[in-house]
């Protein structure tokens, strides 16, 4: 056997110092252990002797060498077993508190829980009972209310019942009244009457006010009219002036007369504009277009004068009115310039586009005339 | 021609003599009767043959000045470019003058303004007019062929009338040897499109300086007027915003825009002028329709046909469609829908309306 061991067995308590170690009570609160169990060294010694007890009952007397040590070897292994399972009751011991001491926390919080529902609670139903005394009490004034009014409507009644009572004896009385002095047939027919005098009147008003606009629009077309001719007339004025100065020396009768025409057509197609801008338009325009026709007769026999002067004698005066003209071509006569272009090289863009025979032969059927 | 001082005839006793062309071997043979669509921002003519075939010739309306010398001149005539010298100005005409105004972020010079012969460019316009007509009508088929033109109505927004536009688009077709006479023009788009309602029913032309619209029933015009709105006032208002040249805001315009789906910020532009122009328009058709007492009572509902270069753009009908819903019209509508060849309806209605006028001698 061996020496230390011989020696270990003997001293036990050795044994444990060497092969454990000091925790203070503070370390195991730290973690978390609030109770452990104690093991004395006395109890160590019991079970050793009583594992090695055990294992010596099982062999027959008389043991060798060997055998002492398979003894000795089961004995250690059965004392190891026996601790461990202390230590494994130890711990499960030590869990059961643990989980008791939880369980009474949890109880005491779940009892904190309820206390604070059935606070809460109890000031929930004072606030609903608050609540319904004063749902009460506005039913009760509003059914006070209710009466009050219900009064009031019952006097108003009777009160505009009666108003309405002596409302008719007044009209009975008045119709009793009237019909000494119109009967009421020949009121209603009066009334009818004059409801239909009312509406020609009015239909007259309305009737003079459109003519009314009619002419001052009229009157306006008519001086714009006026302007614009008086612009043109102006214009050729000029002209002519122009014309008259280079033609001087050289006075030919031909263009003299082309001259007179044209100026006679142009006074005919102004005179033309201002009679048809004149007509409906009565007092206020003529006015107007009377002062206009002065001006322009003015203008005309000066130019007429003018073409005496340098033509001499043998002019008669007055222009006709007789002939007329479109007062477009005659304007449209300053298009006749000559001017440099290459428009008749260039070619232009042609497209065909939809027939239009259809439209055509429809427009002929329905105006009454047949296909072309 | 003359050293390129522009003279002016001291005038004749009457029109000069009727120009007459012979019929050109391999060209088609045409029928008498023409149609001239006067549009602020377009002429159109319109001519048929025997065959029923249409044929439209078109020139923009406007022109721009360039430097003048002979290289110019040989180049822009090699180029097919029309030009003319007036008042000793070299003066491009028709599309050329469009393209040129905007390569050189210039604006062009247009002989009319809002739907009429443009006051600012009465000395220049009249003969350029004369021109382009001319080059559009070509010489008439026979003497004082009938040749219809359009003109607006009176505008119902604004104090104008058509006196003097009248009659100078009268004389330079008389001067040109046709017998002129004149088509309102929203009754143009009556007589191109309504065919199948007999002629009743509600034409709008869109155009480049008004909306004309016209009331007709079985023919007859009933009511017509217009307003002073249309493309150019898209034009000006997206050139303001952009600070871009209103040539630039048209070619954009019919470069293709949808407007359903705008693109680009210039698109966006469009888009909300021309939804402000469809309802200002709508508006005033309703006012004025409102405040009439001759506004006709049809017996069915009718028909809104829109026609005009003014209301190619797409998604035209969709946002009339829109604004339409959102207005009490007093009159019934089946449908509002555009003209199959919008650019061409007036030019088409006007020769309609030369080819069935009486005065068409037979041949």
């Amino acid at each position: 056997m061996d020496g230390d061991i011989k020696k270990d067995i003997l001293d036990v308590r050795k044994v444990i110092e060497r092969s454990t170690s000091k925790v203070s009570l503070r370390d195991l609160e730290k973690k978390g252990f609030r109770k452990v169990k104690v093991l004395r060294a006395g109890d160590i010694n019991q079970l050793i002797y009583k594992a090695v007890q055990t294992v010596l009952a099982k062999q027959p007397a008389g043991l060798g060498e060997a055998e002492r040590e398979q003894v000795l070897a089961e004995a250690k292994a059965e004392y190891e077993r026996q601790t461990k399972q202390l230590q494994e009751l130890q711990e499960l011991q030590e869990r059961a508190e643990a989980e008791k001491a939880e369980a009474v926390e949890k109880a005491a919080q779940i009892e904190q829980a309820q206390k604070n529902l059935e606070a809460k609670l109890a000031q929930a139903n004072a606030t609903l009972v608050a609540e319904r005394n004063k749902i009460l009490e506005a039913r009760k004034a509003f059914e006070e209310e209710k009466r009050q009014l219900e009064r009031e409507k019952a006097a108003i009644s009777e009160k505009g019942f009666d108003a309405i009572q002596a409302a008719q004896k007044q009209v009975q009385e008045l119709q009793k009244k009237l019909e000494g002095v119109v009967p009421q047939d020949q009121y209603n027919q009066l009334h009818q009457e004059a409801r239909e005098k009312v509406s020609a009147l009015t239909d007259k008003v309305e009737e003079a006010e459109r003519a009314a606009r009619r002419a001052k629009g009229d009157a306006e077309e008519a001086e714009q009219k006026a302007a614009k001719l008086q612009a043109r007339v102006t214009e050729l004025e000029a002209e002519l002036e122009a014309a008259v100065g280079e033609a001087k020396g050289a006075v030919d009768p031909g263009e003299i007369e082309k001259l007179r025409a044209e100026q006679r057509e142009m006074l005919q197609a102004v005179m033309g504009a201002i009679k048809e801008s004149q007509a409906p338009a009565a007092a206020a325009a003529a006015g107007g277009g009377g002062d206009f026709e002065k001006s322009f007769k003015a203008l005309q026999q000066n130019l007429t004068d003018q073409l005496r002067k340098f033509a001499g004698s043998g002019m008669k005066g007055g222009f006709d009115e007789g002939s007329t003209t479109d007062l477009g071509a005659l304007l449209a006569g300053q298009a006749d310039v000559q001017i440099e272009t290459n428009i008749k090289d260039v070619g232009v863009k042609e497209q065909s586009a939809k027939g239009v025979k259809d439209k055509l032969s429809k427009l002929r059927n329905m105006r009454g005339g047949g296909p072309k | 021609m003359s050293d390129g001082k522009p003279t002016i005839s001291p005038g004749g006793t009457g029109a000069p003599a009727p120009r007459q062309a012979p019929a050109p071997a391999g060209n088609p043979r045409l029928r008498a009767g023409k149609g001239l669509d006067v549009g602020t921002a377009n002429l159109l003519s319109a001519v048929q043959d025997y065959e029923g075939n249409v044929i439209i010739k078109v020139q923009r309306n406007a022109f721009i000045d360039i430097e003048q010398n002979d290289f110019t001149r040989n180049m822009l005539t090699k180029m097919d470019v029309q030009y003319v010298i007036l008042n000793n100005k070299m003066v491009v005409i028709g599309d050329p003058a469009f393209d040129l105004a905007n390569i050189y972020n210039r604006e062009t010079r247009r002989p009319m303004q809002d739907g009429m012969i443009s006051p600012k460019e009465k000395d220049d316009a009249i003969p350029i007019e004369k021109l382009l007509i001319d080059r559009l009508l070509g010489p008439p088929k026979i003497k004082n062929e009938v040749c219809y033109f359009s003109i607006p109505a009176d505008p119902i927004d604004a104090q104008m009338d058509a006196i003097w536009h009248k009659g100078v688009y009268s004389g330079i077709c008389t001067q040109l040897g046709y017998n002129p006479k004149a088509i309102i023009e929203g009754h143009c788009v009556v007589f191109a499109e309504l065919d199948e309602d007999d002629f009743t029913g509600i034409g709008i032309s869109c155009g480049g300086g008004m909306f004309n619209i016209c009331v007709s029933y079985k023919t007859m015009p009933a009511l017509y007027f217009a307003t002073t709105r249309g493309g150019d006032w898209i034009d000006r208002n997206v050139a303001r915003v952009l600070g871009i040249k209103a040539s630039r805001a048209t070619a954009i315009k019919e470069k293709g825009v949808d407007l359903r789906n705008p693109r680009t910020n210039e698109e966006r532009a469009i888009d909300v002028y021309y939804r402000e122009l469809i309802r200002y328009t709508l508006n005033e058709i309703k006012n004025r329709f409102a405040s009439a007492q001759d506004v006709p009572q049809f017996p069915d509902p009718v028909d809104i046909v829109f026609a005009g270069g003014t209301s190619r753009i797409g998604g035209f009908i969709d946002v009339v469609k829109d604004e339409f819903a959102k207005i009490k019209f007093p009159i019934a509508i089946k449908e509002i829908r555009r003209a199959e060849d919008a650019f061409t309806s007036v030019a088409r209605g006007a020769l309609v309306a030369a080819a069935a006028d009486p005065e068409n001698p037979e041949e």
